[in-house]
């Protein structure tokens, strides 16, 4: 099948999961798990040490989760996401993961006795069957978490894009500040409604080293060079049009830089207000979420 | 009055004041064959080097037999949720994986307690749903268990 026949089948599954999302959830976030879960027929969410983050099982009547409790109390967390509330939510990491699962399971044929496979991806793009699948399965379980047009509402609910009120809407959706920045840079219409000209990043430093661990901007629109130019995973390295070094670790609060943009072949210069707030670890000794706006 | 099972017995009833006492070196041989140093030497008051080896030797090998009983129902358990073409890659950790657990008893017998903990429980008619994991998720949690 070559990918075009995959995006296919990404776009009728997305269309599919993300039905099913706003309807469970009466298009209010956060999405549930557990109703969203039974609708797929999973009988059973199950928390134990495994070796891998979560599995997928069949059986007569539906599906079961079993998920990695990563030394957590298996029990506990057992109830947790039985009781599941928009007061009490799940981690987001264990969101993602139960909505990676029930990704999954959009691609069995729930009609008869047993779930069967009837859907899959194939190899193309430059990546195996397996990474297709994989990550198309990432994309599906961000749409369940976060339907585009619910997204697309508490998005341009925001009055100004700063770190605080992009960590508030991943608190209200309950999923990761990665999560929300790679499904929002995924989301060009939104910051074209938004009229967003700029950038969010999600920082993360390991020792003297400073990694973007998440960057969400616009494809559509012309930001700076210098925001254009930054990719997940790259080391952070963000340089003024004067060839300042810009650290997060050391930016105030609130600033402005003056940043490159390129117009037509001809370059102007661009004052950026830049907001920054320490977020917590994230598997690093700090992150910080900064945004940029062209003022 | 004699044994009164003695018509139930197999064999004719030895005489005790018949039966022959071992002599000491036969004795020795005897718990050297053993291989346990601890008998050998609490009777004999003495142990050779080479029966300590030995008796460590099996220590080793019977820690060796149940890691490598452990590691493959554990790895079993696995299998069919691990890639088709990843399953070799994981065949091909299996032999370093028990090289550095079963370096010592007391540390194969450690890895064997924390592998058992990955164990898990499918009911009748439950199958996992086959051929996603790569193994270089489950090396790295491999791994880790070996501390």
């Amino acid at each position: 099948m070559p990918p075009t026949k995959n995006v296919s089948l990404l776009r009728a599954l997305l269309t599919k999961a993300e039905s099913l999302a706003s309807t469970v959830s009466k298009n209010e976030f956060p999405v549930l798990l557990r109703p969203l879960a039974e609708r797929r027929k999973v009988t059973s969410v199950d928390f134990c040490p495994l070796l891998v983050d979560a599995m997928l099982t069949t059986h007569p009547e539906g599906f079961r989760i079993l998920l990695n409790s990563d030394g957590g109390r298996d029990q506990e967390l057992k109830e947790r996401y039985r009781n599941e509330s928009k007061r009490k939510l799940l981690q987001p990491r264990l969101r993602f993961s139960i909505a990676h699962e029930l990704a999954h399971t959009f691609f069995y044929d729930l009609t008869g006795e047993s779930p069967k496979l009837s859907k899959k991806f194939k190899s193309g793009g430059g990546q195996t069957e397996l990474e297709n699948l994989e990550r198309y399965c990432n994309t599906i379980a961000s749409h369940l978490l976060l339907p585009t047009q619910m997204l697309s509402d508490a998005f341009l609910r925001i009055k100004a894009i700063t770190p605080e009120s992009i960590l508030e809407l991943a608190q209200t959706t309950g999923v990761s500040l990665p999560a929300l920045l790679f499904r929002l840079d995924k989301s060009d219409s939104l910051f074209i409604k938004k009229y967003f000209r700029g950038c969010i990043v999600l920082v993360a430093q390991h020792d003297e080293e400073l990694k973007i661990r998440a960057v969400a901007k616009p494809r559509s629109l012309i930001i700076a060079r210098q925001l254009r130019q930054m990719n997940s995973n790259d080391v952070w390295s963000l340089k003024t049009q004067g060839g300042c070094e810009i650290n997060p670790t050391r930016l105030p609060k609130s600033s402005t830089a003056i940043l490159d943009v390129i117009l037509d072949q001809s370059r102007c210069q661009k004052e950026y207000q830049i907001y920054v707030a320490a977020v917590g670890g994230f598997d690093a000794m700090n992150s910080f979420l900064i945004t940029f706006e062209e003022k | 009055m004699g044994n009164p099972y003695a018509s139930l017995s197999l064999f004719p009833d030895e005489d005790e004041s018949v039966a022959i006492e071992p002599t000491f070196e036969q004795k020795r041989a005897y718990f050297k064959r053993l291989e346990n140093p601890h008998a050998h030497s609490a009777i004999f008051g003495d142990s050779e080097d080479n029966l300590w080896q030995a008796a460590a030797r099996h220590q080793k090998n019977d820690a060796f037999v149940s890691l490598e009983k452990e590691l493959d129902e554990v790895l079993n358990l696995y299998k069919h949720y691990v890639a088709r073409n990843e399953w070799k890659h994981l065949m091909d950790f299996r032999p370093f994986f028990l090289q550095e657990a079963s370096d010592t008893p007391e540390h194969a017998n450690q890895v064997i307690n924390r592998l058992q903990k990955f164990k898990f429980s499918l009911a009748p008619g439950e199958k996992v749903e086959y051929n996603r994991a790569p193994a270089d998720r489950i090396i790295s949690e491999l791994k880790k268990i070996l501390g």
